[in-house]
């Protein structure tokens, strides 16, 4: 027993001793160890993990932008967008980046995240590259149309990237469907305001409707008279789809206007990730 | 007991993550269930070895199968089954591979795995893989063959096999109600079929729907005319008398699964108590 | 690398029988293979009893569910169903709106209307959920 309890007591100090010599580069904590992990990661698309990984080399060296930019892509291929700000604004202060590549990867986090105020206030006083601070100030413009009117007032025109300007100019043919409009519409002819919202096919089919039980309505009354319950049925029915219909293309014009609205910002958003 | 004590004391001494502390933790977080944080931590030690041992990818595709990505945990298991000398990891993995094609119902391509399980898995552990083939061929409607493999199982104990005969003898059980017959039989009068299947009160439901709407037509078309009966009444009949056709086919399906289904468990029942009996003994 | 895991032998001898899940396990793991999943749903989470109008209308809604529309064919086009969403807007927004944006809803169930919604992810029909007030 007690020549068991010295072996063991040996092997204990031993190892005390010995383990951490042995084991100095079997640190898994290592930086390098962790930036080669961390890209394994992101090339085999596990980004949520990679992110945790740049996040903690972020934490070891902050004056690396690389790890941060990095940190910042994981986090947006993973689509954990509020996550990623947070990660990045608790340790960093967005006005202290340096490089370009950190600068991009905030702003496209940052548009998608769509709380870009930062950015916005980086506009006016951060220095960067002219030709990238126009684009980027034009982008931020797109993406407020049309809460704020679109101009070109204060930028440099022939620094401006020609597809964004195109997209500038689309911003005036979106159509905004009036509701009240579509509603006044479907009260004077039904299903016109329905085919003003873009929905001919709801449209037609409201007509449908609306005159089938109409026409059905129509009968029983001049057959069986004003008592007739089949007529009253069908009367109300109609009357029913009618003032549906009025409802309806009121909210398919809201819906129109809203869901391009939303698709032109996406498209924004989308072109500029994909350019810079 | 004593090397794990001193290898994760050494490691926080001097302030090392290593190969054999991120091991620990990973098994800690798997028993604990945190398969994300265990899944990270094995491919981190596998990754700085090149994956080349079967035992870490062997956990990697536990994680992913525990996380319920079975097609992750199955390209794991692949690996362990390329590289391991290991019989134990190497039925394990067959098994945990062939068991999710079982569970997503791809009965075809379990039986391919089956048949290329290698040679010595099946003479160590033929009773898994008899069980997985019974299985599957239960769920490919191969009865026979199932009975065959489930049977192969308890061998040496008569009683159970001639249980498991007496099971699957019971052919009213395994191919009855046929849906075809009921679908005919709804053809014919609504609600007939569901009477057959045995549900009543649908086979209720159904008749008394669609004979109130014939019913309804007749007097429509008296008190106004064929027409209005036809456009108002007509399209709403064909709904509910397709609707109680595809319910039909749907009733008597269940009803036969049901009766599979039992006779399945039973079966199993059968298997695992002559198991038990055979341990104690 | 070359470190070998000096527990892993260890590890793999405790966790041996967790591993090697024996018949057993593989029994349980499968024993309910077969089994038939009741997929019959609740509808009474889509009422409301607020007051009488409410009253009928659900009561309406629970035995068209029960005795008519569960013999229909499947003809909705959307997810919500045309009545289910009858009734979550009527409780969403009252009685006369409510029916309005239900007779909407009816005229716009037809069979062309696949491209002008998203598709639901389970019952992979267009799907258009009743908007909820801001």
């Amino acid at each position: 027993m007690t020549l068991l309890r010295k072996k063991i007591r040996l092997l204990v100090v031993l190892a005390m001793v010995a383990l951490p010599a042995f084991s100095q580069d079997d640190n898994l904590f290592s930086q390098e160890k962790i930036e080669a992990y961390a890209g394994f990661l992101f090339n085999t698309n596990q980004y949520g993990f990679a992110a945790e990984e740049y996040e903690r080399l972020v934490f070891l060296d902050r004056s690396n932008e690389q790890y941060q930019a990095k940190m910042l892509k994981s986090y947006r291929f993973a689509g954990e967008y509020d996550q990623g700000m947070r990660a990045f604004e608790s340790l960093n202060d967005p006005r202290e980046i340096t490089g370009t590549d950190l600068l991009k990867e905030y702003s496209k986090i940052s548009l998608l995240s769509g709380n870009p105020g930062n950015i916005r206030l980086m506009l006016d006083d951060y220095p960067m590259d002219e030709g990238f601070k126009n684009n980027l100030d034009l982008t931020m413009r797109l993406i407020s149309y049309p809460e704020y009117s679109l101009n070109l007032d204060g930028l440099q025109q022939d620094l401006l990237n020609k597809d964004l300007l195109d997209l500038y100019n689309e911003a005036f043919n979106l159509r905004h469907k009036n509701r009240f409009l579509a509603a006044s519409l479907s009260a004077v002819v039904p299903g016109l305001g329905k085919v003003y919202a873009g929905k001919w096919k709801d449209a037609i089919f409201s007509v449908l409707f609306i005159s089938g039980t109409g026409y059905q309505a129509y009968r029983a009354f001049k057959e069986h008279g004003i008592e007739s319950v089949y007529g009253w049925i069908m009367g109300s029915l109609s009357f029913g789809f009618y003032i549906g219909n009025i409802y309806g293309s009121a909210k398919a014009a809201r819906l129109y206007t809203l869901n391009q609205n939303l698709d032109y910002r996406e498209k924004v958003v989308d072109y500029y990730i994909h350019q810079y | 007991m004593i090397i794990t004590f001193i290898s994760i004391n050494s490691g926080l001494l001097s302030g090392q993550y290593t190969a054999d502390s991120a091991l620990s933790f990973a098994d800690q977080q798997y028993l604990r269930g945190n398969y994300s944080l265990a899944l990270k931590e094995y491919q981190r030690v596998s990754f700085h070895d090149n994956f080349s041992d079967a035992y870490l990818l062997f956990k990697i595709g536990d994680c992913y199968l525990n996380q319920g990505d079975w097609t992750h945990a199955r390209y794991y298991y692949d690996q362990v089954i390329r590289i391991t000398h290991d019989d134990s990891l190497l039925v394990n993995a067959e098994i945990r591979n062939i068991s999710t094609r079982i569970q997503e119902e791809a009965y075809k391509r379990a039986l391919i795995n089956l048949y290329s399980v290698h040679d010595t898995v099946y003479r160590q552990y033929n009773d898994e893989i008899n069980l997985l083939f019974g299985i599957t061929h239960f769920g490919l409607t191969e009865f026979d063959t199932s009975r065959y493999y489930f049977k192969k199982i308890v061998e040496t104990d008569s009683l159970a096999c001639a249980k498991i005969d007496s099971l699957f003898s019971l052919k009213k059980m395994l191919y009855k109600p046929n849906p075809n017959l009921a679908y005919a039989l709804s053809l014919v009068i609504p609600g007939l079929g569901q009477l057959y299947a045995g549900d009543v009160p649908d086979a209720l439901n159904s008749f008394i729907l669609s004979g109130s709407l014939v019913g309804l037509s007749v007097f429509v078309a008296y008190q106004y005319t064929l027409l209005d009966a036809i456009l108002s009444i007509l399209p709403w009949y064909q709904r509910y008398y397709m609707g109680g056709l595809e319910n039909t086919n749907e009733i008597a399906e269940k009803k036969r699964q049901e009766r599979r289904s039992s006779i399945y468990r039973a079966t199993l029942d059968i298997i695992r108590e002559s198991k038990n009996k055979q341990e104690t003994l | 690398m070359k470190y070998k895991y000096r527990l892993l032998g260890l590890v793999f001898a405790l966790l041996l029988p967790l591993l090697s899940s024996g018949q057993e396990d593989l029994i349980s793991t499968h024993y309910h293979q077969f089994d038939v999943q009741d997929q019959k749903v609740s509808y009474r989470q889509y009422t409301s009893t607020s007051n009488e109008a409410n009253q009928i209308f659900s009561a309406l809604f629970l035995i068209y569910k029960e005795f008519i529309s569960s013999q229909d064919v499947d003809a909705c086009v959307f997810t919500p169903s045309c009545s289910v969403y009858a009734m979550e807007s009527i409780k969403e927004y009252g009685i006369l709106i409510g029916i309005c944006s239900a007779l909407d809803r009816l005229t716009r169930c037809h069979g062309f209307a696949a491209g002008d919604y998203s598709i639901h992810p389970h019952t992979h029909k267009n799907y258009d959920p009743v908007e909820k007030k801001d």
